[in-house]
């Protein structure tokens, strides 16, 4: 009954990039330069992909997945395919940080373990099959950004960002640990199979502890994946944060907090009585109107890719209402286009401002068309695609998604979903508008990075591929099943 | 083995033929300048390879291709040249190769020829692809496509505030329409079970709910895209791309996209009061279009109108099932349509202008010009012998059928139609005119191109001359083989097209129509007049304006009111949204009983209390830790009256840690009566507290002790046997939930790390910095 459950293999993704980060740590008391711990931080994340595709080809031929500690940590299908948005999302960041820190004079090698560690959590958190295991990795995950914000030392934004996402993270980790309290009182466990299984039982009830449970737990993770009105700290932190933390957490943070729902909503959620889904319901539907409008009047291109980042938000928020059909591969996909587009409108961003990070202003982008003819064409395809024009990424994703919704039953919430991409539309228009159409006295600065550039191009070249020919990666992480959360 | 070129690959090929040509354009612009439009004709050539296959199309057995896409999902592409299919793409790539040859004369030397001709080309590919396509989801895409290369094509000449304009207009109001269509073929792949069109099946769409929303929405996107009332809006502005474009997007692709919609989809719109809705819209607007068209003195902007005008002719037809007729006139207009819009691209380029009113006389300079302009503008004026009669003949004879109304529209739009065809005319007529007054005919590499489209009006209504049986008044050549081969698509039998009709209702009212088209030309002076007495003073350009403005105004005011909030308000929100929450689930869920509860918990509720009271009211930061820190005091009176002592003195020392942390940080910040609050905002903040505090109160009340007994049994029974320990909590600790402990220990060793960078971090600043004061 109580065998030892101890499988290295599954974790061996996330056990990589925390060897990494110690001997980052350990390495970083002695030296100056980050440039060299971000070499071996790509290193870990390489070693920690071909792990992770090891796991998921195994898994898919086999048709069986490992798990660890007791179905605490399961290393299934969809938490490998987060893994893998994990690693793009934590590559980039490191690729656009490579030279950034060193222009911005930010330049601390300590940066590049944080960044390992933040990305470990994330892995514990989207292979958790226990809320225990989830409030640990949900933590070891935040600390590790809550000081990556703080990053920009001279800068009042980046503190108060940092400072910002520290207390209200704080509350929603607050929120979410009464939560789990709340469910484990109804329940009596934690891991989310059982969860489940007491809520189906026979007389079960304590109906009204479990739903306040769900809703707190519902809270919590909801303003790790900035659903309006959890969402304010988002513009904020994603303004204030260097760009490239902004590129990481806009991916890693959000994809991690969106597999915990997804594997929360997919177990247990449906158990709950339909009032959970009402509310995530209204959560959406807010998220979707105010990211979007939010995002439509800014100048400043960050600003508006962090609106349009709770705009995101909201869509895969669909997926997490058809958690119980395909919207987990929906959202795994989305996911991943996101990763792609969203880091490499930050990587192009990082290559245009000042040396104090500042200067994000649409106008500076006027004319970037003729004097950046590559920066420009990388910075449409990565907007275009957010806009969900067909023939890239972002188009399969949001097809995906309202497929998901509308299997699921919900088409009034589709048609919101497409109505506001067209508000969308209006806006990620807008900066391509400004590059080909309009000229401005403004000398565009050639800063010039090749890390910065390889991973532009990367991102640029795979969002292409993957709207062009979806089908290899949605069969990858379509072959497989999830492994039910045990008992 | 080698390579054959199959069928199936003909047919895919034919549609990526035009996007490979857009990607070696750039390379082939920057080398032979505007003449790459030459040797890019060879993009549209596959698809003429399909003629071969329009027999078999034509008796229904259709070449049909496609490739999986997302197989898993059942995403596909799918192309089938059904005969309506194939017919429309021959004129596609025939319009297309006559536009590219003509492009290559026109374009000046300075242009950005490789940019040009690249989208130019993804615009016909995704035109193709539009047409040719068997399957939904690849529909949309292609749809989406047209979208965005014509944005790009019309705000081509990007530095001109109109071409800005005209770009975005286009692309706000066909983007909408794009989305309606994805939701509807959402909603019909969902309804009809399979993404293929060719597969969907009437009766079991009819059945689903989901039909009726997909219908609606489809038609949303077809009248947007064919500029239909009151989408019409986005055409006329659309006119700033280089002639060229607009020639191409007239005729043969973009605006007939929403048409080919409405007869693809024929089947299912045939249905009610949707193909009244369709006719009536189509009419009204054929109505409109040509009443704007008068008042233009562009030319350009005539022939703008002019297409919005005949669009309606389209719909309305496909819309009442007369889709003989309709596919009639689309080819009819295509052909003339491209021709004129060469014309005006000739004119404009030899004289330097567009101005109905500066020019005159042109036949006396451009003779050939003239020579190509007259059959077509004649055909778009309905006059036999040119196609256009015979489609216009056909048009009534339908409109005849649906009522007095429809056939009152008809008659009424054609008349004007006639007035604006002789207007646009007149510019070649009567004395030479014009303001610079060295015109020299155009090179034959400008009118040659549209001289084939004049060729194809006349020989759409000429009379077939047979040696043998003399004169016979029925034209059965290209105008009957090409109709004809869209038959199997609509299920009409393929009629001749006669000239000759003999003497019914139909004639006599094109009769009319050109004698009434006559007196109005003559009578424009005081029609004008009028028109311009009946402007409104709103249209639908001034709702548009007014609703971006609107929109723009919105979000202006949401954004002043939802951002740049204080740290303060956002917890104010979340903590609100906390407790709503909360309320709403305890009022779904009321528990049937509330009554037992202890004594004790009154007391937690009353520190409680006091703690809100007190912290609210503080005016100092000492005085309002040391309340707040009553919210632990009651903590632990909890803990100890639920008899748990080692988690209060827990609790405990964590207070007191709490509150040292905070008395060391606080000689830092400034006073707190520095930050003055108006009282309504103290007040609020207590009704949150209070809000939030009553809920989870009464839900605690609710359900005093769960099933805790169940879990406490648990960890007593196996705390000595397989933990090995009689300190229960212990063992949890380092035994039963150990792998937590050790995380909880990464947990602290992180903040640990990071607290320690950060710190490294500041001293080093402040080292960097104290050395730059010794240097300064």
């Amino acid at each position: 009954m109580f065998g030892i459950d101890l499988n290295v293999a599954a974790f061996a993704p996330a056990l990589v990039l925390l060897i990494v980060a110690a001997m980052g740590t350990i390495w970083s008391l002695f030296e100056e330069e980050g440039r060299f711990m971000a070499m071996l931080a790509l290193i870990g994340v390489v070693m920690s992909a071909l792990f992770n595709l090891q796991l998921l080809l195994e898994g898919n031929a086999s048709g069986e997945y490992l798990s660890s500690f007791g179905f605490k940590y399961l290393a299934d299908a969809p938490a490998l395919g987060f893994n893998f948005v994990i690693l793009i999302g934590t590559a980039l960041a490191v690729l656009i940080a490579y030279d950034y820190l060193e222009r911005t004079e930010l330049d601390h090698p300590e940066y590049y373990p944080l960044i390992l560690l933040s990305a470990c959590g994330a892995m514990v958190m989207v292979a958790a099959g226990d809320l225990i295991t989830l409030v640990l990795g949900l933590e070891i995950m935040s600390l590790a950004v809550y000081v990556l914000s703080a990053w920009r030392q001279n800068a009042r934004e980046s503190e108060e960002a940092g400072m910002k996402y520290f207390l209200l993270g704080a509350f929603a980790s607050a929120f979410l640990i009464y939560g789990i309290a709340l469910m484990y009182g109804a329940t009596g466990s934690f891991s989310y199979g059982a969860i489940a299984a007491a809520l189906q039982a026979d007389g079960f009830s304590n109906v009204l502890y479990a739903s306040l449970g769900g809703m707190m737990i519902l809270a919590g993770l909801g303003f790790k994946v900035a659903f309006a009105p959890f969402h304010q700290w988002a513009p904020d932190v994603y303004t204030g944060a260097p760009t490239s933390v902004t590129a990481f957490m806009s991916v890693v943070v959000k994809a991690a907090a969106f597999a915990a729902l997804l594997r929360i909503a997919s177990s247990f959620f449906a158990s709950l009585p339909p009032v959970l889904s009402q509310v995530l319901v209204v959560l959406i539907v807010m998220t979707l109107v105010i990211g979007n409008l939010g995002a439509l009047l800014q100048q400043g291109l960050k600003r508006m890719l962090a609106y349009s980042a709770v705009a995101h938000a909201g869509y895969l928020g669909m997926a997490v209402l058809a958690a119980g059909t395909s919207g987990t591969k929906a959202a795994v996909w989305y996911l991943t286009a996101y990763a792609l587009m969203n880091a490499g409108a930050f990587a192009v961003l990082s290559l245009m401002t000042d040396k104090n990070d500042y200067g994000d202003a649409l106008e500076r982008f006027a004319g970037l068309g003729r004097t950046r003819p590559g920066l420009a064409a990388a910075l449409t395809i990565f907007l275009l695609s957010l806009a969900g024009i067909p023939l890239f990424a972002g188009f399969v994703g949001k097809i995906l998604v309202f497929q998901a919704a509308i299997s699921a039953g919900y088409i009034g919430l589709a048609v919101l979903g497409i109505l506001t991409s067209i508000v969308a539309v209006v806006y990620y228009i807008r900066p391509i508008a400004y590059m080909y159409f309009r000229d401005s006295e403004y000398q565009a600065p050639d800063t010039k990075s090749r890390a910065t550039g390889v991973a532009i191009a990367l991102a640029a070249i795979a969002t292409v591929a993957l709207g062009i020919f979806p089908g290899w990666w949605y069969g990858l992480i379509d072959a497989g099943k999830s492994i039910i959360a045990g008992f | 083995m080698g390579f054959a070129v199959t069928p199936e690959f003909l047919l895919v090929f034919s549609v990526m033929a035009p996007f490979m040509g857009a990607l070696v354009a750039p390379y082939l612009g920057s080398w032979l300048k505007a003449r790459a439009g030459y040797p890019l004709i060879l993009c549209f050539v596959p698809t003429l390879f399909l003629i071969p296959y329009a027999p078999a199309a034509r008796s229904n057995v259709p070449l049909e291709a496609g490739f999986d896409w997302v197989s898993a999902i059942g995403l596909r592409v799918d192309f089938r040249a059904d005969g309506f299919s194939l017919m429309f793409s021959l004129i596609v790539a025939a319009i297309g190769i006559l536009i590219l040859a003509y492009a290559a004369a026109y374009l000046g030397k300075t242009e950005r020829h490789g940019r040009f001709y690249s989208y130019l080309l993804s615009f016909g590919g995704a035109m193709l692809g539009l047409v040719l396509a068997d399957n939904l989801i690849a529909l949309f895409a292609f749809w989406e496509l047209t979208s965005i290369s014509s944005f790009l094509l019309i705000g081509f000449w990007g530095s001109r505030k109109a071409s800005q304009d005209g770009a975005e207009k286009a692309l706000v109001i066909t983007a909408l329409g794009g989305l309606a269509l994805l939701v509807a073929v959402i909603l019909l792949s969902i309804a009809g079970g399979t993404q293929q069109i060719s597969e969907l099946d009437l009766a079991t769409l009819r059945s689903s709910p989901l039909f009726i929303p997909a219908l609606v929405l489809l038609l949303i996107a077809a009248f947007t895209k064919s500029a239909q009332l009151p989408f019409h809006l986005w055409l006329p502005t659309a006119m700033e791309a280089p002639t060229p474009v607009s020639a191409f997007l007239h005729s043969a692709t973009m605006v007939k996209a929403g048409v080919i919609l409405v007869a693809k989809f024929g089947f299912l719109l045939d249905w009610g009061v949707f193909s009244l809705v369709i006719m009536y819209v189509g009419l009204a607007t054929m109505f409109w279009g040509s009443y704007l068209a008068l008042r233009q003195n562009d030319l350009k902007a005539l022939l703008a109108y002019s297409t919005v005008s005949q669009l309606g002719i389209l719909m309305s037809l496909y819309g009442s099932g007369h889709a003989f007729a309709a596919t009639a006139h689309l080819v009819n207009h295509a052909a003339f349509k491209a021709a004129l819009f060469m014309v005006v691209g000739i004119i404009d380029h030899e004289t330097g202008s567009r101005d109905i009113s500066k020019l005159s006389g042109l036949r006396r300079k451009l003779p050939l010009t003239f020579i190509v302009a007259l059959p077509a503008a004649l055909s778009m004026a309905g006059l036999p012998i040119f196609g256009g009669f015979i489609s216009k003949e056909l048009f009534y004879e339908g409109m005849v059928h649906e009522g007095f109304l429809p056939i009152l529209i008809a008659v009424t739009g054609s008349i004007m139609t006639f007035a604006y065809s002789l207007r646009f005319l007149k510019v070649f007529f009567g004395p030479f005119r014009c303001e610079n007054p060295n015109v020299h005919e155009a090179s034959y590499r400008l009118w040659l191109p549209a001289a084939p489209l004049s060729l194809a009006v006349i020989a759409f209504g000429i009379l077939k001359i047979n040696p043998l049986k003399g004169l016979t008044f029925k034209s059965d050549t290209l105008a009957v083989w090409f109709t004809g081969l869209a038959a199997p698509s609509f299920g009409y039998e393929a009629e001749h097209l006669y000239l000759w009709h003999g003497f019914n209702l139909a004639l006599g009212l094109s009769v009319l129509t050109w004698v009434l088209g006559v007196l109005l030309h003559l009578g424009r002076d005081r029609f004008h007049r009028v028109q311009q007495a009946l402007t409104p003073a709103w249209n639908n350009n001034t709702i548009y304006y007014k609703s971006l403005a609107g929109l723009e105004h919105f979000s202006s005011w949401f954004t002043h009111k939802t951002q740049g909030a204080s740290f303060a308000t956002h917890l104010r929100i979340i903590v609100a949204t906390f407790g709503l929450i909360g309320a709403t689930v305890l009022w779904r869920y009321w528990p049937a009983q509330l009554t037992g509860v202890p004594l004790a918990f009154w007391l937690v509720a009353l520190l409680i209390l006091a703690d809100v009271v007190g912290v609210l009211s503080a005016t100092n930061r000492l005085s309002a830790i040391i309340f707040a820190g009553l919210a632990g005091v009651a903590s632990t009176l909890l803990f100890v009256l639920l008899s748990a002592p080692d988690l209060a003195l827990t609790q405990l020392l964590i207070e007191t840690v709490t509150i040292i942390l905070f008395l060391s940080v606080f000689r830092f910040l400034p006073r707190l009566s520095t930050y003055l609050r108006p009282r309504s905002l103290t007040l609020l903040d207590g009704l949150i507290s209070l809000g939030v505090a009553a809920t989870l109160f009464t839900t605690l009340v609710a359900v005093q002790t769960p099933i805790a007994d169940r879990i406490k049994d648990f960890y007593l029974d196996y705390s000595k046997s397989i933990g090995g320990g009689y300190n229960v909590v212990n063992v949890i600790l380092v035994d039963f939930r150990g792998y937590d402990t050790m995380g909880e220990i990464t947990v602290l060793s992180i903040v640990a790390i990071s607290v320690f960078a950060l710190l490294k971090i500041a001293v080093k600043r402040a080292k960097a910095e104290s050395q730059d004061d010794q240097i300064s």
